[in-house]
């Protein structure tokens, strides 16, 4: 089964012409027809406001707003049309703290540049694919934060939610018998 | 406490999952990715990088002055060390600098591990970094060979294993890359989950319902 792109749009904020040129063709040549294209978080999230886009590709390191700055405006500010949206962050930072940082913003995946065509499909499809719920607390909104079921935890589960949690655990558990 | 922080509030469904109603399920098609990445093979080719290389040497050039400058914090001037090698790393491999990269790649990897624990930056730390600056004014005159390349990143390499001897108490935290799940990390499972509140409470645009 393939996706078909053809009725997405997507959001491209990057201040270098050339990467920014790239994305947009890359993305064109994977299928999505609804592209837009910034210098900055600022231009990014006029546009944002407007368009509502499906799809948010951001650099890190833009003035005067960042792609961190972004990812809060899209997920915090009362304006925002689309605070779900899939932001995919791209960056030349590659260490946990920064990964970490960018997470806390509410980011939903990140790459390191340079980075492949072959990475823009697949974190595009896994966001498609694979959408996580969101969670909402008083200092975070954003894609759930936790991404893996820890068999080994025994702790207590009081999540309204994790009654699921529980049945997958003994599904695992089960079916690895 | 819950693992997402002091008044969890609720978690919930999101509209994104509307996508896959427009998009289908599976992956990208195979001749599409193929298709695309001629794009980032002609952006290496065309591409004038030599931009993000004067870029990067000036202000590397800038940052290494204020260092011993009361004015200015180490912790500041490191950030900005690695914002501006980041920068050039990833613009200058993506329009076709090529091999020079590996350097910025060792030196800016290995900044970026030591990042939460350096306090100070120390002589030999402003050191490496000179000589990294000198490598790069170098390979704008000569443009290195994969040869050089491969002797510098070998040589900085080894500079980098000699601070780690001489100051053994130095934390190296470990780095991402593409290929690897991101946010895989056993901290995040440590916390204790409570909180949760009736998922009915908010409605898909995360606002409250009446």
């Amino acid at each position: 089964m393939h996706l078909n792109l053809s009725k997405i749009s997507c959001l491209i904020a990057e201040d270098s012409a050339p990467i920014k040129s790239l994305l947009v063709n890359v993305i064109t040549q994977l299928g999505i027809n609804y592209i837009d294209a910034a210098d900055n978080g600022e231009q990014a999230y006029e546009l944002f406001k407007k368009k509502r886009h499906d799809i948010v590709l951001t650099d890190w390191m833009m003035e005067p707003i960042s792609g961190l700055e972004l990812t809060h405006l899209i997920r915090q500010d009362k304006l925002s049309p689309n605070k779900f949206a899939p932001v995919i962050m791209l960056s030349g930072y590659a260490s946990f703290k920064r990964v970490f940082e960018a997470r806390d913003a509410g980011v939903t995946e990140y790459m390191v540049k340079p980075f492949s065509a072959h990475d823009i499909a697949h974190r595009i499809s896994h966001v498609i694919n694979h959408p996580r719920d969101f969670v909402h607390c008083k200092t975070y909104f954003g894609p759930d934060r936790r991404r893996r079921v820890d068999l080994n935890y025994d702790g207590e589960y009081r999540r309204a939610t994790d009654n699921v949690m529980n049945s997958i655990t003994d599904f695992i558990e089960v079916d690895s018998e | 406490m819950s693992d997402h922080g002091e008044g969890f509030l609720a978690r919930l469904t999101p509209a994104t999952r509307i996508l896959q109603s427009l998009t289908g399920r599976g992956s990208v098609k195979e001749e599409d990715v193929v298709e695309a990445e001629k794009f980032v093979e002609e952006t290496k080719q065309n591409e004038n990088c030599d931009v993000f290389l004067d870029e990067h040497i000036d202000e590397l050039t800038k940052i290494l002055a204020l260092i011993g400058d009361k004015d200015q914090k180490p912790a500041d001037l490191l950030e900005e060390i690695i914002a501006s090698m980041a920068r050039f790393q990833a613009n200058y491999a993506m329009t076709g600098g090529g091999n020079v990269t590996r350097i910025s790649n060792e030196l800016l990897r290995w900044l970026e591990s030591l990042d939460e624990s350096l306090e100070e930056i120390d002589s030999d730390i402003v050191d490496i970094a000179k000589n990294y600056l000198k490598a790069l004014q170098t390979h704008k005159k000569i443009k290195f060979n994969d040869e050089h390349v491969v002797f510098i990143c070998d040589e900085m390499r080894a500079a980098c294993e000699r601070y780690i001897q001489k100051y053994p108490n130095t934390k190296i935290t470990s780095l991402i890359d593409n290929t690897k799940e991101f946010y895989v990390t056993e901290k995040y499972m440590e916390f204790e989950i409570e909180g949760a509140v009736k998922l009915d409470k908010y409605d898909e645009d995360g606002e409250e319902k009446e």
